[in-house]
């Protein structure tokens, strides 16, 4: 099967991918939808810019859609799915869709309308075995943070097994969710399965006003072995 | 033992899913777990040694299992309790002579309970995650135990202990696949 892929950078977008493409399906592309606001409830939205370098390490083109002024979040990521469908003959969709009733339904429904497979690999995953595995199997760098416990120390590290463990006593504590599915805390991906070669941050900022934080990152390029 | 039969044409795919989320929640209850895609050789052989079966759902664009009927010709006769999830009540209904059509529901419904005596004990209403394409026919082989605004909800099959449920309790009512394994098999 050809599929799309709703790729945000972050990891489950990358890991879905990775899936899909582990049970031999064919990914021919990556759909970002770059969204205006910040507050996003569908779409993932630090680093947007530096996407298009993980995207050439996976070696599949490229599809952002930035929506118009008067483009719902709903009608933009419609549109980037059909612009997929128009250039790249897919099949299916995959997303990174965890748990969000909301963000599957809309995604499912836009697949539904255009005769689309929309395919889920992490939907209703077990959350510590996914994350687990995930801090094996790619190196995931945080890139925004938006909980109490989750201070700038955390802007910028690399998720492991050790942070694994604090996040999910700070979850015991103060309800942050070990994948972060309530959006306190944001990822970027610099290595997976999928990436012909893994990617280096050389210049990045992080800012953080005591309640939440951001990393942003100015230059990335492929490791230089 | 329960066993649970992926009934995707992905099944790799349609492993995690539809059917891992089924097994984590059936082992948390204490339950052993037997999963086999509806194409292994011998997965009826499988089944037929479990004291429960889950049928499980899939994609909405996947009706390949119809086309397989003869893989659950076991249903016409079996005397284990099935639960079907979606595809897996389209199953149920197909293999006992009920007619499907296309109609479609996708996300959150209020399910109105119209008969709890199975399944839905104590509840009368309550919101579920649909994704189907196809619904089932109301029919005289079906007993109706729950509606949406569009048709049948849930059903079971007089004479058998067969009951399918056309949304996705393992989407925030993991308390049905609870209530289904505590009645027919018992508490573990």
């Amino acid at each position: 099967m050809r599929l799309g892929v709703l790729f945000s950078g972050g990891k489950d977008s990358v890991y879905a991918a990775c899936r899909a493409h582990e049970a031999g399906h064919t990914l021919t592309c990556a759909i970002t939808v770059q969204p205006t606001a910040t507050d996003s409830q569908l779409f993932h939205t630090p680093n947007l810019h530096a996407v298009e370098q993980q995207v050439n390490a996976m070696e599949v083109p490229w599809i952002p859609y930035t929506p118009g002024e008067e483009e719902t979040e709903y009608e933009a990521l419609e549109a980037a799915i059909q612009r997929a469908l128009e250039t790249e003959s897919i099949d299916g969709i995959v997303t990174g869709a965890v748990a969000s009733v909301y963000q599957a339904t809309r995604v499912q429904r836009i697949c539904y309308s255009h005769s689309l497979w929309c395919i889920n690999p992490l939907w209703q995953t077990a959350v510590h075995s996914y994350m687990a595995q995930l801090v094996r199997e790619c190196q995931v760098i945080i890139t925004a943070v938006a909980a109490e416990g989750l201070d700038s120390s955390w802007l910028g590290c690399e998720l492991t097994e050790d942070r694994l463990a604090i996040l999910h006593s700070l979850g015991k504590k103060y309800g942050v969710h070990l994948s972060g599915e309530g959006g306190e805390y944001e990822t970027f991906v610099t290595n997976a399965p999928l990436f012909s070669r893994p990617l280096h941050i050389h210049k990045a900022t992080a800012s953080y006003d005591g309640m939440a934080g951001r990393y942003t990152i100015h230059e990335i390029a492929e490791e230089v072995s | 033992m329960i066993g649970i039969v992926n009934t995707s044409v992905l099944p790799e795919l349609g492993y995690y899913e539809f059917v891992r989320p089924l097994e984590r929640w059936v082992q948390q209850k204490g339950y052993a777990v037997k999963t086999a895609h509806y194409q292994t050789p011998q997965y009826i052989e499988e089944m037929e040694q479990c004291n429960a079966i889950i049928l499980s759902g899939t994609y909405i664009q996947d009706n390949a299992f119809l086309a397989h009927s003869d893989c659950f010709q076991w249903l016409q006769h079996t005397a284990i309790p099935v639960l079907g999830i979606c595809a897996g009540a389209e199953l149920i209904a197909h293999m006992h002579g009920c007619a499907l059509q296309s109609s479609h529901e996708i996300g959150m419904q209020s399910v109105i309970v119209e008969d709890a005596e199975w399944l839905f004990s104590d509840m009368s209403v309550f919101d579920a995650y649909f994704l189907h394409g196809l619904s089932v026919v109301d029919a005289p082989a079906l007993h109706r135990l729950a509606n949406t605004a569009k048709g049948p909800a849930a059903f079971h099959i007089p004479g058998a202990q067969q009951y399918g449920v056309v949304f996705h309790p393992e989407v925030r009512n993991t308390w049905i696949i609870t209530t289904f394994l505590t009645q027919t098999v018992g508490m573990t």
